[in-house]
C-alpha cells in the first residue's frame, strides 16, 4: 500500500505521463475526487475520465468500464482529497514512543502516529483513528512478522495504553491515544515509505535517505548515497555518458 | 425469487420482515401476544444464508473468510486469544469482555452456522476433505508416463528456460487481464497461440518428441503447479508410453446386452485390444 500525500500532484503527473498506476480503479477514483474538489460537473467528469482511459490505452473497451466510472463519480464527494506536504510529529509524541523498550513496538507506534496525523490532516473528523489493515501498517513500519504476531504486537501497544481499539468485532481500526499537539514540533515526515526505517534513522541508527528517490534504507557501506535501484540507474547513465564521450 | 423473475414468472414478493431484521419493529403496545410474536419473528428471521451455501456463492465465501480473518485479528489484538481458543475455553473461565466478544462474533457472522442437517453434512465433508481436495496417501508416480529415453542436461535446461518464459508470459497475461484496461485478447486464443509458439521454439532445441516428453514430465511433475502444460504439449507421447508399458493392451467397456457391468441402465463388458508400436490394433 502506498500513501499518497498530495493526490492532486500525483494525479497531474499521471495525466502528463498517461499512467494508470498500479491500480487503474483507484486512479480513476482519485481523478474523479480531484475533479469533484475543483467543482467539475458529473457529465464532464465522465467524459474526461473516458478520454484519459483512451489516451492511456487506445484499445480500451469503454463499455466494460462504464460501471467503474459511474461508481467512481458517485463516490467522488464522499471523502476529501489528500493535499498535504507532510506531517509533524511532536516532541511529546516522540518522547512517549522512545520510552518503549521494544524496537518493533516503537517502529509500529511511530507509524501509527504518522498515519493518524495524516488522516487528520486530510479529514479532521478522523480524530486520531487509523483504519488501514494490520498487514499494511506493518509493511509501512518495515515489520515483517506472521499475522498472529502482528495482532499480538498491536495487543502489546493496546495493553500499554498507547492505543485503543474499535468495539466492533469485524473492525480493526485503531485509535492513537498518545497524540499530543501541545508540545513543539520535532520531526517532519514528508515521505510515508519505510516509516519504520525513517524512525530508526531519526534515532541515529545506520539508515540513510537515497539522494535520488528519497527512500530510507539500511546503510550497508560507509559512503552510500543511493538506494540499489537508483545506484543501478546512475551507473547505467554514467556508463552511457562515458561511452558517448569516448566515441565523440 | 430472482430466478423466477428472470424466467418471467410473476411471483409474489416475500414480505421484507421474513429476510430483513431491520424491518422487524418492536410493537408499540405492551400486549404480551404481540411481543411474543415479535420475539418469535426476531428468532426465525432468515437474514443469513446457511453455512453450507458458501460453497455455492463465491461472494459469500469471500465475506465469510474475510469476517473470520478480521474477527481473529481483532480477538488476538484485544484479548490475546483467537476466536477458536476462546470457543474452546470453558464458559466460566471467560472474562465478561471475552463473552461479549464471542456473542457479537456469533451475531455478526455473515452465515447461519446452526446445526441444521445440511450444515452438519457440510462439516462432516469438511472434516474429511479439509478446505480443499484431500492429498493422496501416496505421491503419484509420474515415471509410468515416461519413455526413459534419456537426455542431456543441456537440452533439459534449454527447454526449462523456454518453459519459464512461457509461464512468465501466462502470468503477465493474467495480471494484465485483471489490472490493465484492455480486454480484447481472448484468454483461450492467447493461450493457444502461446502454446503454438512454444512448440515451435522447443522443436528447435529438441527434435525427438519422446525425449521432449520425458523432459517436460520431469520439469512439470517435480514442481508444485499445474500439470496441464504436459498434457497440452505431449499428450500423445504420454498415452503411447502408458500403452507400451501395459504391453500394448487397451481395456475399455463396450456396450453388451449380456455384459457383467451395469451403468446407468445399460450393460457393458470389458473388451481388450492390442495396439502395436505402429498404432495398428487387433482385438
Amino acid at each position: 500500500m502506498d500513501i499518497i500525500l498530495n493526490e492532486r500532484n500525483w494525479m497531474n503527473e499521471a495525466l502528463e505521463s498517461l499512467s494508470l498506476g498500479k491500480n487503474p480503479y483507484e486512479t480513476i477514483g482519485r481523478y474523479a475526487r480531484v475533479m469533484h474538489a475543483d467543482g467539475v460537473p458529473k457529465d464532464v467528469m465522465e467524459r474526461r475520465i473516458e478520454e484519459f482511459l483512451l489516451r492511456c490505452d487506445s484499445r480500451v473497451n469503454l463499455v466494460m468500464w462504464q460501471d467503474a466510472i459511474k461508481r467512481a463519480i458517485a463516490k467522488a464527494g464522499k471523502y476529501p482529497i489528500a493535499e498535504v506536504d507532510g506531517v509533524w510529529v511532536t516532541e511529546g509524541e516522540l518522547n512517549t514512543i522512545s520510552k518503549i523498550e521494544s524496537k518493533m513496538q516503537r517502529k509500529l507506534l511511530f507509524t501509527l502516529v504518522c498515519l493518524a496525523k495524516f488522516k487528520m490532516a486530510v479529514n479532521p473528523d478522523a480524530a486520531g483513528w487509523v483504519n488501514y489493515g494490520y498487514k499494511d501498517i506493518c509493511n509501512l513500519a518495515n515489520i515483517t512478522i506472521s499475522s498472529k504476531r502482528r495482532a499480538l504486537l498491536i495487543n502489546d501497544l493496546y495493553r500499554a495504553g498507547y492505543i485503543s481499539l474499535s468495539k466492533r468485532i469485524d473492525n480493526t481500526s485503531i485509535h492513537i491515544d498518545i497524540l499530543d499537539d501541545s508540545t513543539p514540533n520535532s520531526l517532519f515526515v514528508s515521505d510515508f515509505r519505510n516509516l519504520g526505517n525513517r524512525y530508526l534513522m531519526h534515532c541515529g541508527e545506520k539508515f540513510f535517505e537515497c539522494q535520488s528517490c528519497g527512500i530510507v534504507i539500511h546503510r550497508t557501506a560507509n559512503h552510500q548515497t543511493f538506494c540499489k535501484q537508483c545506484a543501478e540507474d546512475r551507473h547505467r547513465q554514467l556508463a552511457n555518458e562515458q561511452y558517448k564521450r569516448s566515441i565523440a | 425469487m430472482t430466478i423466477d423473475k428472470t424466467k418471467g414468472i410473476i411471483a409474489k414478493p416475500m414480505p421484507r420482515c421474513w429476510h430483513d431484521r431491520m424491518a422487524l419493529h418492536r410493537p408499540d403496545s405492551d400486549d404480551p401476544e404481540e411481543l411474543a410474536r415479535w420475539e418469535l419473528n426476531c428468532r426465525i428471521v432468515a437474514d443469513k444464508k446457511p453455512y453450507f451455501m458458501r460453497y455455492i456463492y463465491p461472494q459469500l465465501m469471500r465475506d465469510y473468510n474475510n469476517y473470520i480473518n478480521t474477527a481473529n485479528e481483532k480477538a488476538l489484538s484485544e484479548h490475546r486469544l483467537s476466536i477458536d481458543e476462546m470457543l474452546a475455553m470453558p464458559p466460566e473461565e471467560l472474562t465478561e469482555e471475552q463473552r461479549t466478544c464471542l456473542r457479537y462474533y456469533q451475531a455478526k457472522m455473515p452465515v447461519g452456522n446452526h446445526d441444521c442437517v445440511m450444515n452438519r453434512i457440510c462439516r462432516k465433508v469438511e472434516a474429511v476433505f479439509g478446505n480443499g481436495i484431500a492429498e493422496p496417501d501416496e505421491p503419484f508416480d509420474y515415471t509410468v508416463m515416461r519413455s526413459n529415453i534419456g537426455y542431456s542436461s543441456y537440452t533439459y535446461y534449454a527447454v526449462e528456460r523456454l518453459f519459464k518464459q512461457y509461464l512468465q508470459k501466462l502470468k503477465r497475461f493474467a495480471m494484465d487481464k485483471n489490472n490493465i484496461i484492455s480486454t480484447q485478447d481472448d484468454p483461450v486464443d492467447y493461450r493457444a497461440s502461446l502454446l503454438a509458439f512454444f512448440v515451435r521454439e522447443v522443436a528447435l532445441v529438441c527434435n525427438n518428441s519422446f525425449q521432449m516428453a520425458d523432459i517436460i514430465l520431469d520439469m512439470v511433475y517435480r514442481r508444485n503447479g499445474t500439470k496441464q502444460f504436459a498434457w497440452d504439449m505431449v499428450s500423445h507421447e504420454i498415452i503411447y508410453n502408458l500403452l507400451m508399458s501395459h504391453g500394448g493392451k487397451l481395456s475399455f467397456p463396450r456396450a453388451d446386452p449380456d455384459g457383467d457391468i451395469e451403468f446407468m441402465g445399460e450393460r457393458y463388458s470389458m473388451t481388450q485390444m492390442e495396439v502395436d508400436a505402429d498404432g495398428y490394433y487387433s482385438e
